[in-house]
């Protein structure tokens, strides 16, 4: 009897202790978890794009001939010009260009709006087509996206830094050269860098889908390119420290060392590079048209107001580009 | 009465028996056999007795353990879900709201240009500190041993510095005049909606089905521990038959004591437990079901809303942002109208979030009307101004009913699951304290038949 007690005691006990232990097993201190540190890094950027073209760049004589400007008759007996006439009934003018391109193309920080030397520009083209310079609906663009909304036909015209090359004339039509500019580097004072050859082995920043990209994987292989949607995107991860040195047409990079008294541009230059108007391929009354445009700035002035305006920084005015026309007259 | 007329039978049985243990008594100081001796021994009657009694006792003590143990874990988890596991999926899921405001701000401020309004940046502020806070409040219901969600809350804790900063970065430049602000403010927002808010996310899904598997577990009765008291309680009564059988006296006291504590506890243990797993399920059918769709609601409007203001910001050739705004109103539409179809969450509510979406929608589509005429002024007003019936009124009205509906499910789940764990109060002592008193019953109601063969 007596030993049943003891054993139902035992019991209780056990049960005493199973109940009060299971309340306060203090768990061994957890180690500190794992976290994840995240590089932040622009949207869509990557490391050493594979190159875009390794084929030579196709021959098509001088890339830069465009066609002869559109004089109507004065009773209105000029060519056909459907596209035009089409821009004409919708009543604005679509432009692509982005907001990142400091000096040609930004978003105002003050007013939110557009401005710099391409937005003047496309306002000069909608100021003769439509008679307004506001009559312009704007749509960003990245440097890569460029070629896709003109063939698509979701941009009328491209107003946004676009180097005329052979290779891009397979797929559009350009303007004649409106701005001609030079590629160089950009770089933090007191680097060492001084020019593309010294971006060997260094990480560069590049904007994707540019010429300016392209050749620098050509001219110097062996360095890191990170590719970004935009160039202010490149003044943001060279500010992070993220690459050394961006390299880039002279006017982009004075548009970027314009926001940062660190940043100086050094080396001669790379490349000349002719900017154009993109036009969708086939629509030559709106080339001819857009030719016309910018015969007026050249010979009334306005050219070389804008320059002053925007691009002083770059030095005196050199003076409008002077047009190429080829093919039909 | 029965047991006085049986206690002459009884004595005179008792006098056989002890003759018989004391003539085995002798036997055993012979030399003889020993084995044929023990199993002599074991068939007497006494041992018999004692025997039962040991298999009377250890039913009722494991019917003890396994009942205390049984409803303290069902009790404790229905605790801790109170108290933790609750608290911190509500936390998680206004994380990931709060975050997602955050950004959705930022952009608005980006968005009118010039410089932000006193408003706009409070809300900002607000918005950025809350989170902060969940995350503090979501690690306090964490448990120790959960390394996948720790991971993820100090993931978004170490990245919400970066954000901040990379926020002021752009509103610096923004106020000394560069554009490159756009550029800060684009990879802030893209640290937070491609990297932070995922884990928000998974963080918030994770904790919202730990809560649901929690009440699935305990809406049934506490079946187990319902057997094991019938088993007792079968056991007893059969004991107390056998001593009759043996004895010729059908009653004994310490045996039907014991029956009746064990009764007395199936009656408690049924009636609580049945009340306790209704209450569970109630707070599931009535709570975390409709809960986890509203939550889901919530962050789907939000990232609509958030598509909205920063698709207008970007206003990018390809409509990756309209995509996404379509794709998030359609799936919030239909989990709202699946709320609205089911009885039990219905409410007037409900059918006046439905009633909000629509507004927004009609406000999204004359936002785009304007955007495709060129008007961009109008379509910021649309989307950012506070005229009734415009995008921002709607969502914000939406967003408010989203969250008292959010609220009146948490109440019902949390008084629900509170009624289950209360029903419980005191089963667990109760339990061990009947089953010892049974047990001890026992043990004297056995001591009492085993002394007269003493």
């Amino acid at each position: 009897m007596r030993r049943a007690r003891a054993t139902s005691v035992a019991a209780m006990a056990a049960l005493a202790v199973l109940l009060t232990g299971c309340a306060d097993n203090t768990p061994v201190p957890a180690a500190p978890a794992t976290a994840t540190v995240a590089q932040p890094l622009p949207d869509g950027a990557t490391t050493n794009p594979t190159p875009t073209t390794t084929a030579p760049p196709p021959d098509c004589g001088d890339p830069r001939a465009s066609l002869q400007p559109d004089y109507a008759t004065p009773d209105g007996a000029g060519r056909p010009s459907p596209n035009v006439d089409a821009i004409r009934t919708r009543g604005r003018l679509i432009v692509g260009l982005d907001t990142g391109s400091n000096l040609f193309s930004f978003r105002d920080p003050v007013t939110g709006e557009m401005a710099g030397f391409d937005v003047d520009i496309a306002r000069e083209v909608a100021r003769d087509l439509l008679g307004d310079p506001d009559r312009i609906e704007y749509r960003i663009l990245s440097s890569a996206q460029r070629l896709d909304a003109l063939a698509a036909n979701e941009v009328d015209i491209v107003v946004k830094t676009m180097t005329i090359t052979c290779a891009r004339r397979e797929r559009v039509d350009f303007s004649s050269e409106y701005f001609r500019a030079d590629q160089r580097v950009l770089t933090v004072a007191g680097s060492g860098i001084d020019g593309i050859d010294d971006l060997a082995g260094r990480r560069v920043c590049a904007a994707a889908g540019t010429t300016s990209l392209q050749r620098i994987q050509r001219l110097q292989p062996t360095a890191q390119v990170v590719s970004v949607p935009s160039w202010a995107d490149c003044l943001v991860v060279l500010q992070q420290g993220a690459v050394e040195a961006v390299s880039t047409d002279d006017a982009i990079l004075a548009g970027l060392a314009a926001q940062d008294p660190y940043l100086q541009i050094v080396g001669g230059s790379i490349a000349a590079e002719p900017y154009g108007i993109g036009v969708t391929k086939g629509h030559d009354d709106v080339v001819r048209f857009v030719n016309r445009v910018l015969e007026r700035l050249r010979n009334d002035g306005t050219w070389n107001a804008l320059y002053a305006r925007w691009l002083s920084v770059l030095g005196p005015s050199p003076g409008a580009p002077f047009p190429v026309y080829g093919g039909t007259p | 009465m029965l047991e006085s007329g049986s206690v002459a039978r009884g004595s005179r049985e008792g006098e056989e028996a002890r003759l018989t243990v004391q003539s085995s008594a002798l036997t055993l100081r012979a030399p003889v056999d020993t084995r044929s001796e023990r199993a002599e021994f074991l068939r007497s009657t006494p041992v018999r007795f004692l025997l039962v009694g040991l298999l009377v006792v250890a039913t009722l003590i494991t019917t003890a353990l396994v009942t205390s143990v049984s409803v303290s874990d069902r009790e404790r988890t229905l605790d801790q879900l109170l108290a933790r596991t609750e608290p911190l999926s509500d936390a998680a899921q206004n994380l990931y709201v709060q975050l997602s405001v955050a950004d959705a701000t930022a952009a608005t401020a980006f968005l009118a240009g010039g410089l932000d309004t006193g408003d706009v940046r409070d809300r900002y502020t607000e918005a950025l500190g809350a989170a902060a806070g969940e995350v503090v409040r979501a690690s306090t219901g964490l448990a120790a041993e959960d390394a996948a969600s720790r991971s993820l809350l100090s993931s978004i804790s170490t990245n919400l510095p970066t954000y901040a900063g990379l926020i002021e970065t752009a509103r610096t430049n923004n106020r000394v005049g560069n554009p490159v602000g756009a550029a800060y403010l684009a990879e802030a927002s893209t640290l937070m909606q491609s990297t932070v808010l995922p884990w928000a996310q998974s963080l918030h899904s994770g904790k919202s089905d730990d809560v649901s598997a929690v009440q699935r577990r305990f809406a049934t009765p506490p079946w187990t521990a319902l057997l094991f008291l019938t088993v007792s309680l079968v056991v007893v009564l059969g004991a107390q038959v056998y001593l009759g059988r043996r004895t010729r006296r059908t009653i004994n006291l310490g045996f039907s004591a014991a029956a009746a504590a064990v009764v007395l506890l199936l009656g408690w243990m049924l009636v609580a437990g049945l009340v306790s797993s209704t209450a569970t399920d109630r707070a599931l059918a009535r709570g975390a079901e409709p809960l986890d769709l509203l939550t889901s609601s919530r962050i789907l409007a939000q990232q609509a809303r958030t598509d909205e203001t920063i698709g207008m910001t970007r206003r990018t050739a390809n409509d990756d942002y309209e995509k996404s705004y379509t794709e998030s109103v359609a799936a919030l539409s239909d989990t709202l109208a699946s709320l609205s179809h089911d009885e039990t969450t219905r409410t007037a509510r409900i059918d006046e979030t439905r009633t909000l979406v629509a507004i927004w929608s009609s406000a999204h589509d004359r936002l785009n009307a304007a955007l495709d005429v060129g008007d961009f002024d109008a379509a910021v007003d649309i989307a950012t101004g506070p005229a009734p019936g415009d995008a921002a009124d709607a969502f914000g009205r939406l967003d408010a009913a989203l969250v008292e509906e959010i609220d009146a499910s948490r109440t019902a789940l949390r008084d629900n699951v509170q009624r289950a764990s209360g029903v419980l109060t005191g089963l667990t002592v109760g339990a061990a304290v009947t089953c010892g008193l049974a047990a001890l019953a026992v043990v004297a109601g056995m001591w009492s038949r085993v002394r007269e063969y003493l």
